[in-house]
Order: structure tokens, then C-alpha cells, then sequence
């Protein structure tokens, strides 16, 4: 038998409260996406060499006239809001996807399945076919009417699965899933008798970058940084979560409301990512589960890293998606899903035969 | 008095499942609950922890209602070993462990050495320390509820409810469980609620009785006075001969082969 004392017990496990390696992954992963984004800046169509960004970036930093001035207008205008958005929606589909899959203590839940992500793209669609403006005053109402559709999904969703007497999650999943092609159908509806003029705007919705401005990225980040530090706070209650509902409440958890805070957290930061680029499947499925097979499935650490690694993912798949077929352009959500669908695969298959070692 | 239940009925779609239920608990005493599948021992249990509401009357705990309590503070008074256990495979048994302490570490922190230390004394109560490093789904069935024990304990509540807590483990684990109940009440001074279906280990461990017909209170005492020919006919429908065992006194309870 092996004797372990008090010391040695609370020297080995110290790193349950705060696990340093963990942190420095997070801290190297960040740097990786940056390192990631600077590249991505600069492959495209025209060829940037790094050092030329370095030095133009440093210019504008300082506000010095820099000579390279017809860069200028590729990096700032259109290279870095593209790269940017890209990091910003794959940061919130890493983010969400993990929080649904540990909500719904489901891997395979992520925002595409149970409706979020589907809700969130009929409210931004009628928000453009319908006669509203698309500003109020200075407020984008895009986002505004994603999140109201994602919102009115998920309550819908949570209603239906009301009914039997006490929530439960897998009701909850299956009703999303319904709810999730019913409007589908309904998008594709109103796209097909909308006016052909607006219908060319409304190809955002296969998932696409083209359209990227600074102001976008702003905006998702509103979305996006308050329900981060949100769920981030919440992660150690989901870690209890996966004992099952009963079981978190006798261990002090207020189930109902972390359940209720997660889901509009996450559903935020869903309709934030939809509501510009449209709906790009597999990243938050599978960041979440690469993050799974390398560094474990507590919580608190899955999410900032698979938020990062959805954030990657992105950028390396609209770096695909824009120059693999040279001057024409393929919808990311197209590059996702081919290369998503099968790794995904490879990961079933990895994960059965981890389970029956 | 450390837990009372007052008039408690409860029903689910129409069903009587408990009726005028009243029982006192304090401190530093093993009650077992028993009574045939479905009486109502569960439900007992479950309304206690707050898991089920019950259709009337109130649970006092401290002469305070418990539905008062927040639920993070009732879990500071109350720990449970529920009966059905799926912890998640890919935990740890520090994880699961550990997860007891969170009523006690404020929203903004993730726990301290202080936490740490605690968890260490429960694990080593239910000699469970060696395998804290341990995935879950390398441990055996006697380890798990072991496990399950220690994360309730480590709630450090006055009140530890088991629901069948040896009900499927071997004849080793069951005595290991109850004894580790016993040096509880003794050593710390907890009011111990437990679900049993084997009355010869209930007389044995057990300083109070209650029994249980089809959600009614039968009858409850000390087990020399409850656990009778004539009870025991009643509330199980079968026939029984009971002797004592001359070392402790204590009953055995004999089925007769029909």
C-alpha cells in the first residue's frame, strides 16, 4: 500500500486549484493566434512580406507616413477586419459550443444542433428582408434581431420540454433540433420570395468574411466579451453539472439559474457570431473536442481553450477558403464542413476506441 | 432536535406517495428506513435534501424552515449519498472529491489549501486516498460508493441522508460502509438517515427504526421493539423468525423458505 501524508496529498493536488500548465497552454495558444492572424494578414490575393506588416503596423502604431501606402488600404481595410472577425466569430462558436456541450452534458450539442445558431439567422433574415431599417440611430439592429431570434428558439425549445413536468436536457436537445429545421425552412422561405435585389446580401447567410469591417468586429465583440467572462465564471458549476442536475443541486449548485444564465450567455455570443458572417458549422463542435483529447474535460480550462483553438480553426479556414482557388472565393462555412466532417469522424472513431481500453 | 418533519404528504399525478408523515432526527444517532420497494424511503430522502417539494407541510431544520434556505446553504446542513451514482468516467476521484467543498468556496474563487486539507482528512476517513489520482472508470463498484460517501462528507453538514447505500455492494463493503457510518455518529456527532433493506445489518447499526407502508409511518422505535414477527408479517408480507446474537444482542432476522 502505497502511504501518502497530508504534505504530499496537498503538494500533488495544489495544482487542482490552479493548474500552472494549463495557463501556460492558454498563454501559448494566444501567441500561436496571433502568430496565425500576421500570417493570415498576409497571404491573400496580394502578397504581403511579414516584415513589410510589421513595419506598416508599427507606423500607423506611432502615426508615421509610411511609403508602402497602397498596402496600407489592403491591411487596414480589408485584411485585418477579415482575419479579425474570423478569430472574433471562431472565438464565440469555440466558446459556445463548449458551454452547450457541458450544459447539456451532450459532445455532440453545439449552437447548429439545438437551434441557437438556426433561430439566430431567421432574426438577422428578417431583419433584412422585412421594410425595417437596419440601423436605429447608431445601433446595428442585425445582432439585435439574431439574438431575439436565438433567444425566442431557446425558450421555445425550453417550454416545449417544460411541459414534462421538470426540465430535462434531453427534451430540451430534441425539441432545438425540430425547432433548428423549422427554421431552416422558414430562412430558406423567406430568402426564396424575397425581392432578387436583396437576395445577393442575403448569401452571407452560407457563412462567409467578404463582407468584414472593423465596425463588425466591434460589435461581436460586445456580444462576445461580457458573455465570455460570464460563462468563464460559471465553468466550475458546469463541471459539477455533468454529475447530473439532482446530484449539482444537493452539492449546492442553483441549478435552474446557471442552467437559465448559460443558455442566454451562450446564445449571445451565438447571435453575435451569426448575425455578420452566417452560419459556419463544425467549429463549435469541434474545438471543443480537440481541446477534449489534449487537455481534459474540466471546464474551467475547456472553454478559454477551446474558445482560442475555435478562434484558430477559423482563421486558417478563411485563409483556405479565400485563396485555395485563386482569384474566386469559396464560402467558409464550406471549407468548415469539408474538413470538419471528417475529423469529426476520426474523432468518434478515436474516442470509441479510447473507451473500450 | 436537528431535523423534523411535519405532516409531509406529497403526490404525483394524483398518487398518494407519502401521507402525514411526522419524524424527529438529532444529532448523533443512525436511523434506518425500511420498508418494501415503493414505500416511500426515497421520497423520504429526496424531500429532506430538497430534490422533490413536498405537496404539504414543512421540514424544519434548526427550528427553520427548509425551504427558506438557500440552496447553498442547505447543502452546508444536509449531504447526500443518492442511490443511482453516474459520475461522469473521465473525472478524476480528487475531481468528484473535491466538488463536495463547493458550497463553501465563494463565487469568484476556485478553493484553498484549507479545502484541500479538508478533503484529504475525508478521503483518508474513507480510506480512499491512494486512488485520488485515479479515473473513475478505473475503480470498482465498493470503491465508487466510497467515493460517493467522501464527496458527501466533504460537505462537513450535520445531516449525511444514504439512500440504499449498500444495496449493491459485497458483504466486505457493506460492513466497511456501515462501519465507517458508525465511527461518523460517534466521532463527529452527524444524525445518520439511511435507506436499508437488510434488517439483521439495520438492527445491528441502527439506533432508531422506521418503518414504511405503502407511504404511511408504520411504526418507529428502537429495533427490538420494531422489528417484530407481527411487524415484519405486516409490512413485508412474509414470515420470519428472528433470534439475538449472543455477542451484541443485537436481532437476526431469518426468512422462512415459503
Amino acid at each position: 500500500m502505497i502511504n501518502i501524508n497530508k504534505k504530499i496529498f496537498i503538494q500533488s493536488n495544489k495544482n487542482y486549484l490552479y493548474d500552472k500548465f494549463k495557463v501556460y497552454w492558454i498563454i501559448f495558444l494566444c501567441l500561436l493566434l496571433l502568430i496565425i492572424s500576421g500570417i493570415s494578414v498576409c497571404i491573400g490575393s496580394v502578397n504581403i512580406p511579414v516584415l513589410d506588416l510589421i513595419n506598416i503596423i508599427y507606423d500607423k502604431i506611432l502615426g508615421n507616413i509610411n511609403p508602402n501606402s497602397n498596402f496600407d488600404v489592403i491591411i487596414f481595410k480589408i485584411r485585418i477586419p477579415r482575419v479579425l472577425l474570423a478569430g472574433v466569430v471562431g472565438f464565440a462558436l469555440g466558446m459556445s459550443g463548449s458551454t452547450y456541450q457541458g450544459l447539456f452534458r451532450n459532445n455532440l450539442a453545439d449552437p447548429y444542433l439545438i437551434g441557437v445558431a438556426s433561430g439566430a439567422a431567421l432574426g438577422a433574415t428578417i431583419i433584412i428582408v422585412s421594410p425595417i431599417p437596419l440601423y436605429f440611430g447608431v445601433i446595428n439592429l442585425l445582432p439585435l434581431g439574431a439574438f431575439l431570434g436565438s433567444i425566442l428558439c431557446v425558450m421555445l425549445a425550453y417550454l416545449i420540454s417544460y411541459q414534462s413536468d421538470s426540465l430535462t436536457l434531453t427534451t430540451l436537445l430534441l425539441a432545438g433540433i425540430a425547432i433548428s429545421s423549422v427554421c431552416g425552412a422558414i430562412t430558406a422561405l423567406l430568402m426564396l420570395s424575397s425581392d432578387p435585389n436583396i437576395r445577393p446580401v442575403l448569401s452571407w447567410l452560407f457563412g462567409s468574411f467578404t463582407s468584414a469591417r472593423m465596425e463588425h468586429v466591434l460589435l461581436v465583440l460586445i456580444y462576445i466579451i461580457p458573455s465570455f467572462l460570464f460563462i468563464l465564471s460559471f465553468s466550475k458549476f458546469i463541471n459539477i453539472l455533468q454529475l447530473g442536475e439532482d446530484h449539482a443541486i444537493l452539492l449546492g449548485v442553483n441549478v435552474e439559474y446557471v442552467k437559465k444564465g448559460l443558455i442566454i450567455a451562450a446564445s449571445l455570443a451565438t447571435a453575435g457570431a451569426v448575425s455578420f458572417c452566417g452560419l459556419i458549422g463544425f467549429v463549435g463542435l469541434i474545438a471543443p473536442h480537440m481541446v477534449r483529447l489534449i487537455w481534459g474535460t474540466d471546464y474551467r480550462y475547456l472553454i478559454p481553450l477551446s474558445s482560442i483553438v475555435g478562434a484558430i480553426l477559423l482563421i486558417l479556414a478563411d485563409l483556405v477558403a479565400r485563396t485555395i482557388l485563386g482569384a474566386s472565393e469559396l464560402p467558409v462555412g464550406l471549407v468548415t464542413a469539408f474538413c470538419g466532417g471528417p475529423f469529426f469522424l476520426f474523432i468518434l472513431r478515436y474516442q470509441r476506441k479510447y473507451r473500450f481500453k | 432536535m436537528v431535523l423534523e418533519l411535519k405532516n409531509i404528504n406529497l403526490s404525483y399525478h394524483d398518487k398518494l406517495i407519502l401521507s402525514d408523515i411526522n419524524l424527529k432526527f438529532s444529532k448523533g444517532e443512525i436511523v434506518g428506513l425500511v420498508g418494501q420497494n415503493g414505500s416511500g424511503k426515497t421520497s423520504i430522502i429526496n424531500i429532506i435534501n430538497g430534490i422533490q417539494k413536498p405537496s404539504s407541510g414543512i421540514i424544519l431544520y434548526n427550528d427553520k424552515n427548509i425551504n427558506r434556505i438557500s440552496i447553498k446553504n442547505r447543502s452546508k446542513f444536509i449531504s447526500v449519498v443518492p442511490q443511482k451514482i453516474n459520475f461522469p468516467l473521465d473525472y478524476r476521484v480528487i475531481d468528484l472529491v473535491f466538488m463536495g467543498r463547493n458550497p463553501y468556496i465563494d463565487f469568484f474563487h476556485i478553493g484553498t489549501n484549507k479545502d484541500l486539507e479538508i478533503t484529504y482528512d475525508v478521503m483518508k476517513m474513507t480510506n480512499i486516498v491512494e486512488l485520488s489520482e485515479k479515473l473513475i472508470s478505473d475503480i470498482s463498484g465498493g470503491e465508487l460508493q466510497r467515493v460517493s460517501i467522501a464527496m458527501a462528507l466533504n460537505q462537513r453538514a450535520p445531516v449525511l441522508l444514504l439512500d440504499e447505500p449498500t444495496s449493491n455492494l459485497d458483504l466486505v463493503h457493506q460492513i466497511l460502509v456501515l462501519n465507517l457510518l458508525k465511527k461518523l455518529k460517534t466521532n463527529h456527532n452527524i444524525c445518520v438517515l439511511l435507506s436499508m433493506h437488510d434488517l439483521t445489518l439495520a438492527s445491528k447499526y441502527c439506533d432508531r427504526i422506521v418503518m414504511l407502508k405503502n407511504g404511511v409511518l408504520f411504526s418507529e422505535g428502537s429495533p427490538e421493539d420494531i422489528l417484530t414477527h407481527q411487524n415484519i408479517e405486516n409490512v413485508f408480507g412474509i414470515r420470519v423468525r428472528i433470534t439475538n446474537d449472543p455477542l451484541d444482542n443485537s436481532l437476526i432476522v431469518i426468512p422462512e423458505v415459503m
